[in-house]
């Protein structure tokens, strides 16, 4: 054990190492075995206490399984129409509900065909809010061409615009209970308008939702037409009685719009 | 002491059959007293067992036991509040003072055999070293330890070893001639 390979200047002290290596020692054999038993002991305990691959990753499997259901699975179950946690009945109430006026982003769903053509009017309602509040005021003239600029062929635009410069009022609530209430799977929010418009709130997709409903029936579109015009909507009703005209060409009725000089 | 602590136990075991006997010797000589000396190695050898994880790789098992043996001894003279007289003027006073004993010659063949003989003159010569002179004269005659190697034990510089295990020498080969 005693290697003293490395001289340090001093006299040669090899003497003094042979008295260490003849040194008498009587070793304490008694605490060999109890330090080697120590030792195994604490190895076993190491190799006891080291968890296998298994348990190591089972936890971390567990919650990337939860996760992943959590994930995949929930916000279905909550889009589905049989879920409770679904908010449409309670957001087809909202346009008559002054205290909704809040909410946050609007929710628009509609499952009938017209649904296709009005995409961007539906997807975008603070677009279309926009471009109606940009609107110069209406007269009889241009009122159907900027209805017609605005929502293309969709008339609730116009009837829209008509509410909310005209007479600063929503479209007509009764007829909104009426047309919800015919409607199964259509939920109606309402918009909040702003810069001009503040404080008013207008039901845009819903008036687009009536006119889609009321343009499947003949004599709901006349009866729709007649109603614009008892409200003085007169270049409406003739846009009106123009699409009726191109849907149903050779529907006989008596009705005839007052104004048809729309340019 | 890596393979022990990634639980091979004959990894330790073969640590243990190789510095047993070294230890026990160092630890004896620092105290001068083998039931204390046996108290200190059991208490070592656990110290090592379960201090396996926090061996360093790249350390030399020498050094980290007897470092750890060390401490042990000053924690001993604290308990019995024996404070080693290390500070340099302790040092130079004792030098000074055996001045005359730096001129001893080594020990002759016929002194060697004859303070053999005799197991305990050796001891006694130690316990009259001073504590820093004794540990240098023990880790490096005991352990093996090359004077870098102590330096590094006891934190201290290479040339300061030195002077100690001279100066230790020198006062050893006195006190034993004396005995023989």
């Amino acid at each position: 054990m005693n290697k003293r390979t490395e001289p340090y200047g001093s006299p040669d002290d090899r003497d003094i190492g042979a008295l260490f290596d003849a040194q008498n020692i009587n070793l304490p054999k008694d605490l060999d075995q109890q330090i080697l038993s120590q030792a195994r002991h604490a190895a076993e305990s190491d190799r006891q206490k080291m968890p296998s691959k298994g348990s190591v990753f089972r936890p971390w499997f567990a919650a990337a399984a939860v996760a992943m259901i959590a994930i995949g699975i929930a916000p279905q179950l909550i889009r589905s129409p049989e879920s409770s946690l679904n908010t449409a009945s309670e957001s087809t109430l909202a346009p008559t509900d002054p205290q909704n006026h809040s909410r946050p982003t609007p929710r628009f769903q509609k499952t009938s065909e017209d649904a296709a053509t009005t995409a961007e009017s539906v997807t975008k309602p603070e677009a279309i809010a926009r471009t109606v509040a940009s609107t110069p005021p209406r007269t009889d003239n241009n009122v159907a061409g900027a209805a017609g600029d605005v929502a293309g062929e969709v008339l609730s635009a116009d009837v829209a615009e008509e509410s909310v410069r005209d007479n600063a009022r929503e479209v007509d609530p009764d007829n909104m209970d009426e047309m919800t209430g015919n409607q199964s799977g259509i939920t109606l929010m309402p918009i909040q308008l702003d810069s001009g418009l503040s404080g008013f709130t207008t039901t845009v997709q819903s008036s687009k939702l009536i006119a889609a409903q009321y343009r499947l029936e003949p004599n709901a579109w006349i009866q729709q037409m007649r109603r614009l015009e008892a409200k003085d909507m007169l270049a409406a009703a003739a846009f009106e009685y123009d699409k009726f005209r191109e849907k149903f060409p050779n529907y006989v009725t008596d009705f005839r719009p007052q104004v048809r000089d729309r340019n | 002491m890596l393979a022990y602590a990634a639980g091979d136990v004959a990894a330790f075991e073969q640590l243990y059959a190789l510095h047993r006997r070294a230890l026990f010797q160092f630890l004896l000589n620092s105290c001068g007293n083998e039931a204390i000396a046996r108290e200190h190695y059991q208490d070592v050898w656990l110290r090592v067992v379960k201090n396996r994880s926090s061996f360093q790789p790249g350390t030399p098992f020498n050094a980290w036991l007897y470092r750890i043996a060390r401490h042990r001894v000053i924690d001993h003279y604290r308990a019995q509040k024996r404070v080693p007289p290390i500070t340099a003027a302790s040092e130079m006073h004792d030098t000074y003072t055996n001045v005359s004993s730096l001129f001893a010659m080594p020990l002759m063949p016929d002194e060697i055999a004859s303070l053999t003989q005799r197991s305990d003159s050796l001891s006694e010569a130690l316990q009259l070293l001073p504590d820093v002179q004794r540990e240098a004269v023990l880790l490096r005659h005991i352990a093996g330890m090359s004077v870098s190697e102590v330096a590094s034990v006891v934190n201290v510089g290479v040339e300061t070893v030195k002077s100690r295990l001279r100066y230790a020498v020198v006062k050893l080969r006195s006190t034993l001639q004396e005995y023989s």
